[in-house]
């Protein structure tokens, strides 16, 4: 209904925001029920996170740090089990850290879902540790890059002394550290760890970030300090392409699509109410 | 003025601070210096961590008095209150009578009551995101057409449906990313940390007192 005075134009430039919340719902819900499964192309930033990882020699050393809480579960839990995946499937080391407080609940999520001791034979301890949350932000950071088992006395899992296991003999400091993967919502996050552990260490960064956060980790990629960037479920769904395992990511690629299409179908409405509004006042 | 109370010791002290971080991080000035700082790095993330501690207590003294005094929307405060004191004891890190991160009611809440909500909260902004797109991206001006355009661009390029049709779509939005983007973002960070470096040099010096109780003399 148009209201008295009020033209087509008018609603077409100022639709009630609940209509539009309403459609989101319905066009966000059923992909994420049953995806369409549209084709996605792979950028380049997703292929070099994907061969960065592939390609590390057998026995290096991975940091995984999980510097995000549950409020960005949506985005990054996908990311962080494919990355997990990957990391599990190859031969190298890697210790699991937290610079956010939630951090180590999330990180206990996603393993226990992987379950890497039945699934891909890992050993804790030997090949890889979760050493829980560091407090203390860009601080904690500095003093891990320092000295790590100075820093985080006892592991997460079994409250033992990290110098107890046989992975942390070769895990003393960012000096031991062969990339470090950021998977990261704001701060602390890659910006810190370039300045702590990237300038002092140069050890070379992964980072997976919320799609908001991307712009902001851009620079570091081309500065070659970030080797290679995941930024939101979009590249999350590339990820689970390469690596083969389509999942939680790639369902959710087909409501990215749906979503992101009826707001640009929403701005084209609001753009043609408003020209021609413009063009009604100009005769 | 009793010499403990004079302003200049808080600065002093800030400064000594401040360059105890920053002189290592630019020279080598031994193995003594550099356990010192190391040293210092820990102290300042015990008193970070005791922050956390006055951060509960200011949550506490802003909603126990709201309930007592039943100003308005104090039912909110209860709940917060009432989860607070049921996660803090369940969370206690005291294995022997069963409590800590594993316990099964702490465990129950974490799952089942604050990860969705979170999520749900994050979620959300997907749809201000929608309307604000919608009001927002309008022709009204050349900046605003820019705007338009290229958030158009970066829409089609961010789902996959947009560079399935046309792949020229990735190609663009990855140009708007990698240039454009890129560069404005150089400005903000360098332009950022000069004025962090002002700011320290200017809190070194003196000059900046905001944090002495709100800078008084």
């Amino acid at each position: 209904m148009v209201a008295e005075g009020e033209t087509i134009w008018d609603k077409l430039e100022n639709i009630d925001r609940r209509i539009l919340y309403l459609l989101i719902w319905i066009v966000v819900l059923p992909p994420l029920i049953s995806p369409i499964g549209l084709p996605i192309s792979i950028s380049p930033s997703t292929v070099a996170y994907y061969e960065a990882i592939e390609k590390l020699p057998p026995g290096s050393m991975v940091v995984v740090s999980f510097d995000f809480g549950l409020s960005a579960l949506g985005e990054l839990y996908p990311i962080a089990v494919a990355t997990f995946h990957h990391l599990f499937s190859r031969p190298v080391k890697f210790a699991i850290i937290a610079t956010w407080n939630e951090g180590p609940i999330v990180a206990k999520m996603i393993i226990d879902k992987l379950n890497p001791e039945q699934t891909y034979h890992k050993v804790y301890g030997e090949d890889w540790i979760f050493l829980g949350w560091a407090p203390g932000g860009e601080q904690a950071m500095a003093a891990l890059g320092r000295d790590i088992w100075g820093t985080i006395t006892k592991d997460y899992i079994y409250k033992k002394p990290v110098s107890q296991y046989p992975i942390m003999q070769h895990l003393k400091s960012a000096k031991d550290v062969d990339i470090l993967i950021s998977l990261e919502t704001g701060t602390p996050g890659a910006d810190e760890w370039v300045r702590q552990w990237w300038e002092p260490y140069h050890v070379p960064m992964l980072v997976a970030c919320i799609g908001v956060m991307a712009p902001t980790v851009a620079p570091y990629v081309q500065a070659g300090q970030c080797l290679g960037l995941l930024p939101g479920l979009r590249a999350g769904a590339e990820y689970e392409k390469l690596l083969g395992r389509p999942e939680l990511a790639t369902a959710a690629a087909d409501a990215i699509s749906t979503s992101h299409i009826l707001v640009l179908a929403f701005v084209i409405i609001g753009n043609i109410g408003y020209f021609a509004k413009r063009r009604r006042r100009m005769e | 003025m009793a010499w403990y109370k004079r302003v200049e010791i808080p600065i002093i002290i800030t400064a000594i601070c401040a360059l105890i971080q920053i002189l290592p991080y630019y020279f080598t000035l031994g193995a003594s210096v550099e356990d010192f700082q190391a040293t210092f790095v820990n102290w300042q993330m015990v008193v970070g961590t005791g922050a956390t501690f006055v951060g509960a207590i200011a949550i506490l003294q802003l909603h126990i008095p709201r309930i007592m005094k039943r100003r308005p929307q104090w039912e909110y405060s209860t709940a917060l209150v009432a989860m607070f004191v049921i996660m803090l004891i369940f969370g206690l890190p005291i294995r022997e009578l069963g409590l800590g991160l594993d316990n099964s009611v702490f465990e129950f809440l974490y799952g089942n009551v604050l990860t969705p909500l979170s999520s749900t909260m994050y979620s959300i902004i997907a749809f201000f995101i929608a309307s604000a797109a919608y009001r927002a991206f309008r022709a009204r001006s050349l900046e605003a057409t820019i705007l338009l355009v290229a958030g158009s661009l970066l829409l089609l390029k961010n789902a996959p449906i947009g560079t399935a049709v046309w792949p020229g779509f990735g190609t663009i939005g990855d140009w708007l990313f990698n240039v454009p983007n890129m560069s404005t973002q150089r400005a903000i960070l360098i332009g950022g940390a000069l004025g962090a470096i002002v700011l320290g040099v200017r809190a070194m010096t003196g000059y900046e007192r905001g944090y002495l109780r709100g800078g008084g003399e």
